[in-house]
Parts: structure tokens; sequence; C-alpha cells
């Protein structure tokens, strides 16, 4: 029992004071790094977005984060659509303006470092086109917004990907195939 | 859903950029646009019809390449539904007087009438056409 509650204070910290909110950022951000477990980056982004649901801290997540952020969708989010979905989320939280008064000005911020290069907008368009049904709305709602603000330099960015034209044409075929295709996937899920 | 979010997102895709609008619209934007619009119930549909259509505007709108590039897909159309309605009309023409003959239930009684008359009867060529009429 001793050896477990040593082990405790040792794993906790000397001080013993509670964890501040701006540590444990830091620490997530710290821990999506590649050299982490798949399972481990996942649970810290989805730490960190429910961190950048609270207005007061959401300038801390992406002052932290944000670079982290774009690595995972980078290297990752094609991969695996659990990881896909907070994601994309977290970055439309961080990046849409019209959401927070507060946002006004770190919105523009965040959405300059997302283009800063075209990786972050290829990837994005790529899971546009993937099938499954909840990242896909994300993506297009965060593709949206990066339009709607900086237009010229997405736009751009799509006519540097090969196949963007053919993403932005899948998303135009009839949705109800795309229904049926989704209730293929679940009936071999259930059965 | 996402079908909306999709239009949505092509609506400002497309916005005051000419090439992307060319490179759209000669891969086969317009005929997936109207494809949309015709199947979500053409112009009594809401929201999807709606947006499509404002895709095509905008497709459309100072752009000429994308202009002459709609005349002749309209033209390729209209020939095609023209080439279908004749080929219907055709077949129309052609499978009333088979049925009438081969198929339809009505081809039985006059013919066994035809059959029994010229049977009993001696036949004269007047009374032949009004029985199988009748």
């Amino acid at each position: 029992m001793d050896f477990l509650s040593q082990t405790y204070i040792a794993i906790r910290g000397p001080t013993g004071a509670p964890q501040s909110p701006l540590e444990a950022i830091a620490k997530l951000a710290d821990r999506l790094g590649p050299s982490t477990l798949l399972s481990d980056r996942r649970a810290s982004i989805l730490a960190l977005k429910g961190l950048a649901k609270d207005h007061k801290l959401r300038s801390a997540v992406g002052d932290h984060a944000l670079r982290g952020l774009l690595d995972v969708l980078e290297n990752d989010a094609e991969v695996d659509p659990d990881i896909a979905l907070p994601v994309v989320e977290t970055l439309n939280l961080l990046c849409d303006p019209e959401d927070d008064p507060s946002m006004r000005t770190l919105g523009p911020k965040y959405m300059d470092a997302v283009l800063e290069n075209d990786r972050a907008v290829h990837k994005l368009l790529v899971l546009a086109s993937q099938q499954a049904f909840t990242p896909r709305t994300a993506t297009l709602k965060l593709l949206g917004v990066l339009l709607k603000n900086r237009r010229a330099k997405t736009q751009q960015y799509f006519l540097a990907l090969p196949t963007g034209p053919a993403v932005a044409l899948a998303m135009l075929d009839d949705p109800r195939e795309m229904m049926r295709n989704g209730q293929y996937t679940y009936c071999v899920g259930i059965t | 859903m996402t079908f909306t979010e999709s239009l949505g997102f092509w609506e400002l895709l497309i916005s005051k950029n000419q090439d992307i609008q060319k490179l759209l619209a000669f891969q086969g934007a317009f005929e997936k646009l109207f494809n949309i619009i015709e199947t979500e119930g053409g112009i009594e549909s809401r929201v999807n019809a709606e947006s499509a259509l404002s895709c095509v505007d905008t497709l459309l709108r100072f752009n000429s390449a994308n202009q002459v590039g709609v005349i002749f897909l309209l033209l390729h159309l209209s020939a095609f539904t023209y080439a279908a309605r004749r080929i219907t009309s055709a077949r129309a023409l052609s499978q009333p007087s088979s049925s009438l003959f081969f198929n339809s239930p009505r081809t039985y009684p006059s013919k066994n009438l035809h059959l029994n008359n010229s049977l009993f009867s001696s036949g004269t060529n007047l009374k032949r056409p009004t029985r199988l009429s009748w």
C-alpha cells in the first residue's frame, strides 16, 4: 500500500496541486506528436476538442495544439475515421469566426495557419470525398468556412490538386446511392 | 443532408473563379446539376434544386466558354430526346396493330365471329370488314 501511494505521489508530482487547464492543454498538445500511439493521439484530440468548446480556453488550445492538430490531419485522418472527425471538428471550432465574438480576431489567425501550405486543404478534400457520413459533413463545413473567408487561396489550392475536380463531382452523385452504401455498411456491421 | 452541404460548398467553390468553373463544367458538372434538379422533383423542390440552379447560374454568368458549352450540351440532349421520342412513337405505331390482331383479348371474339360466319354463311366481302372492326 505504501509502495502504491509513493508511486502515485511520484506520478502526480511533488506539489500535488491540481492541474491547471493551460498545463493540461500543453501536455495534451505534446501527446499529438507522431511518436505516441494512435490511441493516445485519439484520446488527446478528444480531450482538446472538449477544452476548445470552452470560449476562454479556445485561444490556448489554438496556440499550443494547432500545429499538432494539422500534423494529425495530414498523417492519420485518412486511415482512421475515428480520429478524422474530432480533428476536423476541433479545427472547425478554432477557425469559424462567426461562432463567437472572441473568435473574430483569432479565427482568421488560425485560418492563415491552416492555409499556410496546401497539404491541409488537400487532405480535407480527400476526406470530403470519402463515403463516411459524419466526417464528410464536418469537413464540408470547414471547407465552407475556409472558402468564405479565404476564397482565393483555397481555390488556388483546389486547382493545384490533380484529383480536385473528380472529388468535387463525386459530391454531386446520387445521395440515395450514398445512403444505400451507408446502409450496406450498417448491414455488414450488424450481421 | 450531406447533399445540401455539398451544394453549399459548390456554390462557394465556383464563385468568382473562371478556371474552376471551366474545369468543372467540362468534366460533366452541368449533367450532374440537371440530374439533381430532376431527381429532387424539379421546380417544386425546395432547397437542393434551388442550390443546384444557383450553381448552374454561377457556372454560366460571365463565362463565355461555359455558355457555348451548355448550348452544345442542350442541343445534344434535345437531339437525344427527339430520337428517343421518334423511337417510342414508331413503337407505339407498330404495336397497336400487332396487339389488336394477336395479343389483345378483344381480337379473339371477332376472330371467332369471323370464323363462325365464314363457316356458317357464304362470307361475302362486304360483311367481313364490319365484323372484324366490331
